[in-house]
This record gives C-alpha cells, structure tokens and sequence, in this order.
C-alpha cells in the first residue's frame, strides 16, 4: 500500500456522511446525557422502556441500551456486574448518583506505614459531615472528642470555625478558595474521573455489609505523582455510591521513612443531621484564644 | 465553577459541536458499537473538561476530546498494542492479497486511532475534515511548516503501519 492509495482512502473516509441511524443515536446519546447532569433524574427505566434506540439497538444485534447516556453491554449489565462495561459508561452512572446527594458523613483515619513496614495506627479520627455549601470535621482522640471545626462559606473564601474542647478555646481562620476547594464530594468525583486509567480490578467483597467492587489506580495516573501513592475506592454494587477509600504511600512532612494512608470509611449518604450542625456553636467559658497560646500560657 | 454554570457551558458547547463530534467519531469509527462507546468517552470528556471549552480555543480541544475519546473506544476492542482482534487476513501466506475497500478502510480507522495526539489531528483535519494548513496550524497550535510535517508523517506512519496489510 502506497501514500497515495492511503491519502486516497482517507479523502474516501472524509466525504462519507453520517449514516440517518447513527445520528439518531448520537442525539438520542447526546441527549440523555445532558440529562443525567440536571439534579433531579427521575423515573429513569421508565425513559429507558420508551427510548426509541433501546429498539433499535436491540433490532441491530448488538443490544445497546441507551440508560441516562449511558451504553450497557450485555454481558456487564445482564448480570449487574456494570463495572465490566465502558468505563465511560458507569463513571457517568457514580457522577450522576453523587450529584443526587445532599450531604454525607464518613469517617477518615490514618494509618502511618513505617519503612520497615510497621504500621501505626493515628490515636486522632475524624468524622466529616458535609453539606451542600459547608461541612464540619470532628476531631477524636481515641473516644475524646478534641476538636469541632466548621468550615462555611465567605464570599469567595471559607472561614474556619474551631472549637477545642481539650484547650477549651476557640477561634476563626480564613482560606483562601471558595467550598469547592475543601469539597470531600468533590474529591470522590476527581477519583470517579480518573477510574477509567484504573490500573487493577480489586474485584468484590463484602464491606460494611454491603457487595462492593474496588479499583485501584496510582496517582501518577492523573497528575505528576509517584507510581506508589495509590488510590482504592470500593463502590457498593447496588448504589454505585463509595463506601470505603484508600490513599495510600502519601508523604509525611520532614520524616521520609514514614509514608501515610489516609482511609474514609463509614460513609451515610443524605444523612438526617440536626439542624444546627453546620452552625459553629462555643460552649459556655470556652476564652477566644489560639491553641498554641493556650497551650504556652499552661506549660508556663 | 458551579454546577449550574457548567452545566450551561455544556449545553452550549454541545449544541455547537454535536454534530461535529458525531461526523468525526463516525468517519473514525465507521462501526455502529464503536462509535456510540466513543461518543459516550466523548461526551463524558467534554464534562470533565467543560471549563476548557468555554472560549476560543473550544474547537481545538473538542478536536482533541474526540481523538482521544476514538483512541479509548479502539483501545477497548483492539488492546493496549493493537494486537487483539487482528482481522483475520491470512497476509503471511501470501502478502499481494488485496483486501476490500471496506476492509481497507477499517484497517486505516484502526492504525489512526494508534497515531500519536498531534499526527492523529493533523490526519483527520486535513483528509477527513478538508481542513487548510492554516486552519490545521491554528487548531494544532503550530506554524504551518509543522502542521505539514505532522500529516507527513502522519502518512508515513499509516503507510508502515499498513504497507502489508492493504
């Protein structure tokens, strides 16, 4: 095969029309698309029942259901094991269930990993509650509730709200950067994004009582990070919503034998939390003061 | 940025660009099951990236959402390494086989989705889009000498790639 025959072909491919079928299904896919993105997406096998391009899919052999934008095979969907399709397919499905959620608690602790590889388990735990403009940390110390932070939105900055019960103080810290900045949502979609570079298939297993599949992708995937940060994200199998994440190999400041990782776990989506939890609140005697000053103004 | 506003973008940049996207993805496809995995890869991209795509330069990086999104779609049915599912040929026993035009056409579609970002572009802007040089060179990013040397070799590439094959 010469140049010529080759440029011959590609000027062939370039004067070749869209077939009116497959426009249909890219406008029909285009569309539904578009409609996964709007929060509110209801009744969505009802659409699927009268999607026009579920029968013709079905008429061509190769069986494709257009569901919400998305593509199913067969041989993923028939037997629900969905995380075997197009990756672009379910990333799409995790987006659209994540952007359904109102708020979210889990709980995040960290592991310490020596260089021998000892590990140690952080004395400090945290349970995060996220709303959909602000969310809260609070910080234990074993079963001691140490610290309450709140973290609300201020113009394009975020003010953080924190109350130390051990120290019994309290005080206020700007950030630069609005919510999204500080979203835990949306560093669950950032690892959604990047799941089609996933380098393993963890497969299933049972945590917290739910069916999960894990994937495993390192960071240098998707920016400028070593091979050995790893990230593992388990989704429940019938939510598609995450329930246990792993960041693993990550640095600890002036100590390069010890690498850390950071677990979330125990997630509740859409949780019923008094009204109040996002509004800092300071008990009774508690002075305004820094930690550090507290601290200092005891050892004295 | 907002979800609100994003999604406005979106919606804009898909009406501008559906067609585009499905004409290309089409002509680099050229099979039904391809074309709808590369559009779903296609559309996914350009929410991700809906930021980039609001402004001048959102035709440059719709070229490059649609080559890529084309890349994975063939990546998932031909391997990493292009080896999977070779058409079965028989080109060993006897090399001056000729195969049809369909089937020559498949095997372009399939090298080109093997091409490297900037010569993949360079290609399918000029022979499946009938773009200038100019125009090439502006979406590329490039003068036009280089626009010129991407599909050059582009061409060679395609050429080693199928000089048995076709």
């Amino acid at each position: 095969m010469n140049r010529e025959n080759i440029e011959e072909i590609l000027k062939k491919l370039g004067s070749e029309d869209v077939p009116a079928d497959m426009q249909a299904i890219a406008e029909e896919a285009s569309e539904q698309f578009s409609k996964t993105l709007t929060p509110s997406r209801q009744h969505i096998w009802s659409n699927v029942m009268r999607s026009p391009i579920t029968k013709l899919a079905a008429a061509a052999a190769i069986a494709i259901i257009v569901l919400g934008g998305i593509t199913f095979w067969p041989s993923s969907s028939e037997n629900g094991k969905w995380w075997l399709g197009p990756p672009a397919a379910w990333g799409q499905e995790i987006i659209a269930a994540l952007d359904t959620i109102k708020g979210i608690t889990c709980r995040e602790r960290t592991l310490l990993v020596i260089a021998n590889g000892s590990k140690h388990t952080s004395g400090t735990w945290n349970i995060i509650y996220v709303s959909h403009d602000s969310y809260r940390n609070d910080i234990y110390d074993g079963d001691f509730l140490r610290e309450i932070q709140w973290y609300v939105p201020d113009g394009n900055n975020m003010i953080q709200h924190y109350v130390r019960f051990d120290l019994e103080c309290y005080g206020a810290v700007t950030h630069k950067g609005t919510f999204g900045n500080h979203d835990p949502i949306e560093r669950i979609r950032f690892h959604v994004w990047h799941l089609d570079k996933a380098d393993k298939l963890l497969g299933q297993k049972v945590i917290e009582d739910r069916n999960c599949v894990g994937f495993e992708i390192s960071a240098s995937e998707y920016g400028d990070n070593p091979k050995e940060w790893l990230d593992r994200i388990w989704f429940d199998v019938e939510t598609k919503l995450p329930v246990w994440i792993e960041e693993h190999g990550r640095p600890v400041t002036g100590k390069p034998n010890v690498t850390f990782t950071n677990i979330k776990d125990q997630f509740d989506y859409n949780p019923e939390l008094p009204a109040g939890t996002f509004i800092p609140e300071v008990p009774d005697g508690f002075v305004n003061a820094h930690p550090d000053e507290i601290k200092a103004a005891r050892e004295k | 940025m907002k979800h609100s506003k994003r999604l406005e973008i979106f919606e804009k940049v898909r009406a501008e660009y559906a067609g585009f996207l499905a004409s290309v993805l089409w002509k680099l496809t050229g099979d039904k099951e391809l074309f709808a995995e590369a559009l779903q890869y296609a559309l996914l991209e350009m929410w991700r990236k809906v930021e980039k795509l609001d402004g001048e330069k959102a035709g440059a990086y719709i070229y490059r959402i649609a080559l890529t999104a084309n890349s994975k779609a063939w990546r998932n049915r031909i391997g990493r390494d292009g080896r999977a599912g070779q058409p079965q040929l028989n080109i060993e026993e006897d090399p001056q086989d000729r195969v049809s035009s369909s089937e020559s056409a498949g095997l372009i579609r399939r090298a080109i989705a093997q091409l490297g970002a900037k010569q993949a572009g360079a290609v399918v802007m000029r022979y499946l889009q009938q773009q200038s040089y100019e125009s090439i060179a502006g979406k590329l990013n490039c003068s036009e000498d280089t626009a010129r040397s991407h599909v050059s070799k582009a061409l060679a590439a395609l050429k080693s790639k199928l000089g048995n094959l076709i």
